[in-house]
C-alpha cells in the first residue's frame, strides 16, 4: 500500500472536467465555459476508504497525437505512469468526440475508468447511453455523473479503490493499429469511436434550447445587437445597484471620520493627519466608491462566462479581429481583461503563436478592467447623466466607450501586425460549447464575496498606505511648496494639454499599484477641509470637481485616459513574467500611454477650437 | 457537383460528408481530432456577421473554423435535407 495514489483527470475541453475537479477534491477552480481555459495543471486531494489520493486535472485536449504543447503534456504525463488511475471525463451529450481521448488514452494505460459526465445534460435531450455495452466494448468501467449535483463520485470513488486493492481488474480493450502509419491509426482510432458510439448512444431531439438559443445569438441580424444589449444590461444594473450601498457606505465612512478625529484630538496634526486624513479618507472613498460596482460586475461578467456567452462574442466578432490580423482567441483574452488586466494577460496563453500572444498581452490593458470600471461609471454618472432616470443614459455612455475601446483594440493590433510584430495570421479553431444553466446563486455569491474580499484587501495594502504617502507629500513642504504641489507642478504642461493637469495626473502615476485609487486620491486631496457628511451623492462629487477647476472637457479627457493608459503594477508584473522580456514590458507601458496621451490632445484641442468657435 | 468541392463552399443548413483534408500530417490530425475527418458529416449552421467564420456541427458539437481553414477541407457529397440530422 502506498501513501498516496495518483489520479489522472483527463478529457476534452468543457466536459465539465474542472467541476468533476471540484466535486472529487473540494478545491474553489473557478470554471468558465469555454475551449482553453485551464492552461495550468491543477493539484488536489481526497480521500475514499482510508486511502489517500491525489488528482492532478491535465489540460483538456481533444487527442493525445498531435503536436499541441498541451496534448503534448497530457500525453507524457499519462505514458509516464506516474498516474495509478487515469479518470477520463466525457460528455454523454457528445460521445462519439469524446471517445476518441477515451480510446487513446485505454490504449496507452491500463487502469482507465470513463467518466460520463453532464448525464443530466443528455437526460434533457433524450439522450440515452448503453452504459453496460460500451464498458464491455471499450473494456474499463463506465461510470456515469452529474458533477454538478455530485452525482456518481462516490460511485468512481469506489471503483478506484477497488482497482486500487485489487479487487477490480481493468482489462481495456486495446485498438488494433499493428502496421499502421501514424495518420491511418489516427483514423482507424476515430473509426472505432463512432462504431462505438453508433453502436451505444440513441440519439435524441434535433430541435432543442441549444441550437433555438444559438439561431439568435449567432445570427447576422440579431447577434451584435444581443451582445451590445447583454454588456449594455450588466453595466446598467451595476450603475443602479451601486447606488444605495455606495451612499449606505459613505454615510457609514463619514460618522467614523468624524469619531476618529474626535479620538484623536489630542494627538499631534501630523497623526491625525496621517491616519485620519490621509489612511482612512483615501480608504473610505476606495470602499464607498469603488467597490461596490467591482462587486457587483464581476459577478455579472461571471455569469455570462458560465453561460457560455463569451466564445459566441468571439465567433461574432470575429471577423473584425481577422480584419485586424489578431488572432481569433483574442477576443477572448480581450474579454478576460474586462474582469482583470492581468487575468487578460496570462489567459493569453491559449493562443499559440508567440506573435499573436504578444499582441493580445499588449492590447489587452486598451479594455478597462474591473478597477477602471468604477471611474469610468462615476465620471460618466456625475459629468452627464446626473438625473435619477439617466441611468439608462450612464449605461449606454458606459457601453458606447466599451465599443470605442474594442475598436483601439482593433486598430493598435492592426498596426502592431503591420510594423513590430509582423507575420501571417495562424489557423483559427473555435469551439462554441452547449449553453450550460448556470448555478447562480453559487456563482453570485460566491463571486460577490471573493471580490469584496479582494477589493477589501487592496483598500489596505495599497490604498491605506497611499493615503499616507499623499498625505505626507502634501503636507511636506521642499522649496517653499509641498512635495506633492512640486510633483504636480512639474506635471503640470502636460496635463494642460492633455486638457487635464498636473494634480490629476500625479493621482494616475500615484494610482499605479491599483487603478481604482486614482479617484479616490483625487477625491481626498479635493475633499480636504471639507466634512465628509456632505459628500454623499452625485451632485455632490460633481460640485467637488467643478470646485476644484473641473469642467466637461476635463472629464471627457479624465475618462480618455483612464481608458488609455499605462497598466498597473500587478499586469506589468504578470507581462514580464509571461513575455519574459524586458523590452516587451516596456512596449506595453508606453503603447497605451501613448494612444491616451495623443487621443486627450486631440480632444483637447477640438474642444479649444470649438470653444473659439462658439 | 465540382471535383474540388470545399467545406468553405457549401451552403447553410447543407450536410456533407469530408473526403480529405489537406496539410500536413500535423495540420490533418489536428482537424481529424476536432471531427473533421474522413466520412464525417459536417454540416455549416452560421456564418459570422463579420464574414469570413462559420460555425459547423460536426459529431454533436459547434465548432467555427475561419474561411482559411474551411477552405482545406475536401468535401465529396452534399446530403440531402432528412440526411442532415445525427
Amino acid at each position: 500500500m502506498k501513501d498516496e495514489y495518483i489520479i489522472a483527470l483527463a478529457g476534452n475541453p468543457n466536459t465539465g472536467k474542472s467541476t468533476v475537479f471540484n466535486a472529487f477534491t473540494g478545491l474553489n477552480q473557478h470554471t468558465g465555459n469555454w475551449s482553453g481555459k485551464t492552461v495550468v495543471n491543477a493539484e488536489g486531494f481526497f480521500k475514499a476508504d482510508g486511502i489517500s489520493f491525489k488528482m492532478v486535472d491535465l489540460p483538456g485536449v481533444y487527442s493525445l497525437l498531435s503536436d499541441i504543447a498541451e496534448e503534448h503534456a497530457a500525453k507524457e504525463f499519462i505514458c509516464s505512469k506516474q498516474a495509478d488511475i487515469v479518470l477520463v471525463v466525457a460528455d454523454a451529450t457528445c460521445l462519439e468526440r469524446n471517445l476518441n481521448l477515451c480510446i487513446q488514452t485505454a490504449d496507452l494505460a491500463d487502469n482507465v475508468i470513463l467518466c460520463l459526465n453532464l448525464m443530466d445534460e443528455a437526460k434533457k435531450r433524450e439522450i440515452f447511453i448503453d452504459t453496460n455495452m460500451l464498458s464491455k466494448l471499450l473494456g474499463i468501467s463506465v461510470i456515469e455523473t452529474c458533477a454538478r449535483s455530485g452525482e456518481g463520485i462516490d460511485e468512481i470513488k469506489h471503483e478506484m479503490v477497488n482497482i486500487i486493492n485489487g479487487e477490480k481488474k481493468c482489462v481495456p480493450i486495446k485498438t488494433n493499429l499493428i502496421g499502421m502509419s501514424f495518420e491511418e491509426s489516427c483514423i482507424e482510432t476515430l473509426k472505432r469511436a463512432k462504431n462505438i458510439a453508433d453502436a451505444v448512444v440513441s440519439n435524441g431531439k434535433a430541435k432543442d434550447f441549444q441550437s433555438m438559443a444559438d439561431s439568435i445569438v449567432l445570427s447576422k441580424k440579431f447577434g451584435i445587437p444581443i451582445m451590445l444589449l447583454l454588456l449594455g444590461l450588466i453595466f446598467w444594473i451595476t450603475i443602479v445597484g451601486a447606488n444605495y450601498p455606495s451612499s449606505l457606505l459613505m454615510n457609514m465612512f463619514a460618522a467614523t471620520n468624524e469619531m476618529l478625529k474626535e479620538l484623536l484630538e489630542n494627538t499631534p496634526y501630523w497623526v491625525s493627519g496621517i491616519l485620519v486624513d490621509g489612511m482612512f479618507k483615501t480608504a473610505s472613498w476606495v470602499v464607498a466608491v469603488m467597490l461596490p460596482p467591482m462587486a457587483i460586475f464581476f459577478p455579472l461578467f461571471t455569469f455570462l462566462e458560465d453561460v457560455g456567452f463569451l466564445p459566441r462574442i468571439a465567433f461574432n466578432l470575429d471577423g473584425l479581429f481577422k480584419r485586424a490580423d489578431a488572432h481569433g482567441k483574442q477576443v477572448l483574452t480581450m474579454m478576460m481583461g474586462f474582469g482583470c488586466n492581468a487575468a487578460g494577460v496570462t489567459s493569453a496563453r491559449i493562443i499559440e503563436t508567440p506573435r499573436e500572444r504578444i499582441i493580445a498581452i499588449l492590447t489587452n490593458n486598451f479594455v478597462p478592467c474591473n478597477g477602471r470600471f468604477p471611474t469610468i461609471i462615476l465620471l460618466v454618472s456625475v459629468f452627464i447623466a446626473r438625473g435619477t432616470s439617466s441611468s439608462v443614459m450612464a449605461g449606454a455612455m458606459v457601453l458606447l466607450l466599451i465599443i470605442i475601446s474594442v475598436g483601439i483594440t482593433l486598430i493598435c493590433s492592426k498596426i502592431l501586425s503591420k510594423t513590430i510584430l509582423k507575420g501571417v495570421p495562424s489557423s483559427f479553431v473555435l469551439e462554441l460549447p452547449p449553453y450550460r444553466r448556470p448555478q447562480i446563486l453559487q456563482i453570485l455569491v460566491h463571486s460577490m464575496l471573493d471580490r469584496t474580499l479582494f477589493v477589501l484587501g487592496r483598500a489596505v495594502t495599497v490604498a491605506v498606505p497611499a493615503g499616507a504617502v499623499i498625505w505626507i507629500m502634501q503636507n511636506v513642504v521642499f522649496g517653499g511648496s509641498s512635495l506633492l504641489l512640486n510633483f504636480s507642478r512639474f506635471l503640470e504642461p502636460l496635463g494642460l494639454i492633455m486638457g487635464m493637469n498636473g494634480m490629476i495626473l500625479a493621482a494616475f502615476i500615484l494610482g499605479i499599484p491599483a487603478n481604482e485609487i486614482v479617484l479616490p486620491i483625487l477625491l481626498m486631496y479635493y475633499s480636504n477641509g471639507t466634512a465628509l457628511t456632505d459628500i454623499s451623492s452625485n451632485a455632490e462629487i460633481f460640485r467637488i470637481f467643478t470646485q476644484n477647476g473641473w469642467t466637461m472637457v476635463t472629464a471627457i479627457c479624465v475618462t480618455m485616459f483612464s481608458l488609455n493608459h499605462f497598466p498597473c503594477a500587478t499586469t506589468l508584473m504578470t507581462i514580464k513574467k509571461e513575455t519574459g522580456s524586458t523590452k516587451w514590458t516596456l512596449i506595453a507601458f508606453a503603447l497605451p500611454t501613448i494612444v491616451g496621451i495623443v487621443i486627450c490632445i486631440i480632444i483637447n484641442l477640438i474642444a479649444h477650437i470649438m470653444g473659439m468657435v462658439l | 457537383m465540382a471535383e474540388e468541392a470545399r467545406l468553405s463552399a457549401v451552403p447553410l443548413h447543407t450536410g456533407c460528408v469530408v473526403k480529405f483534408v489537406e496539410g500536413n500530417v500535423e495540420e490533418r490530425i489536428r482537424f481529424f481530432d476536432l471531427g473533421f475527418s474522413p466520412s464525417s458529416v459536417i454540416v455549416p449552421l452560421y456564418k459570422g456577421v463579420y464574414g469570413g467564420t462559420t460555425a459547423f456541427l460536426v459529431k454533436g458539437t459547434l465548432i467555427a473554423l475561419r474561411k482559411e481553414e474551411a477552405d482545406k477541407i475536401l468535401i465529396n457529397q452534399i446530403l440531402r435535407e432528412d440526411e442532415n440530422e445525427r
